[in-house]
């Protein structure tokens, strides 16, 4: 189905924080020309923790689970989202592209994503602390 | 869930301690419906509720889901998951046949043209 009127930009893209560079470099001066873009949608994501994992939120309403991917490259957690809108005459697709670098050592084997009523919830477990070991004393 | 506001809020407006947000919509028109989707994320069917009233559409939907206490915010740019939108849907809707369907976070609205609305073919004799 295609869109006609977009009336009511206002939830995801008047975030021109970068949240990409949040933790490395200050926002870009001037928002990325992508954007502007009609088609390339860019969700809110929070980030969140607890002692046992990071948890991070994406509102990406409309889009089917099959849809939407999750890759982890060493620190940085990486969201994409790609759909096809068929309509009569043409075709066009709406996508999205987002990644979260995390602040601290992370498990990657044990991450956990689901999707529900549009958020997409991902949680990442912390590697375990660098735990004090106690060493015996030998005579 | 009742109200009795009778102006559509242009921001968010704090009623009963919930901030409502006006959620992003997108309108489609074919020859016999009026499309309308909304995107609530987070909001699932039992949360939310869709009244036909005055040549009105009124949706407010609040997610029940708390952040659990001991999570720390390290970055937020999502709002309250509490929508609410107003829509003026004119003469020309069959207001008995709107139907709605919620899927992964989108209400899609259709509103059937009234038969009086749509449009016509004249016989030429």
């Amino acid at each position: 189905m295609k869109y006609l009127t977009r009336r009511q930009p206002t939830n995801g893209r008047q975030l021109w924080g970068d949240f990409d560079s949040f933790f490395n470099a200050p926002p870009p001066f001037l928002p990325s020309f992508f954007d502007w873009n009609n088609d390339v949608y860019r969700p809110a994501i929070d980030l969140f923790e607890d002692e046992a994992s990071y948890i991070v939120h994406a509102e990406v309403p409309g889009f089917d689970r099959k849809e939407i991917t999750v890759e982890l490259e060493k620190d940085r957690l990486i969201l994409k989202g790609l759909r096809k809108l068929n309509d009569d005459d043409e075709s066009s697709e709406v996508s999205f592209h987002r990644s979260v670098t995390l602040p601290d050592a992370i498990k990657s084997d044990k991450v956990n994503a689901k999707y529900e009523n549009g958020v997409l919830t991902v949680t990442i477990p912390k590697a375990e602390a660098l735990k004090p070991v106690q060493i015996e004393v030998k005579s | 869930m009742n109200t009795t506001m009778t102006c559509q809020p242009k921001e968010a407006t704090t009623e009963n301690t919930i901030t409502y947000s006006q959620p992003r919509y997108y309108v489609d028109q074919s020859m016999d419906d009026t499309l309308v989707q909304i995107e609530l994320p987070g909001v699932s069917k039992d949360e939310l509720n869709l009244t036909v009233e005055n040549k009105e559409i009124l949706v407010e939907g609040s997610a029940s889901y708390k952040l659990p206490e001991n999570w720390k915010v390290l970055h937020r740019e999502s709002k309250a998951r509490a929508y609410r939108l107003r829509l003026r849907i004119g003469d020309q809707v069959d207001q008995a046949a709107i139907k709605a369907q919620l899927s992964d976070g989108v209400l899609t609205v259709t509103l059937p043209k009234a038969e009086a609305a749509k449009p016509q073919k004249v016989k030429i004799t």
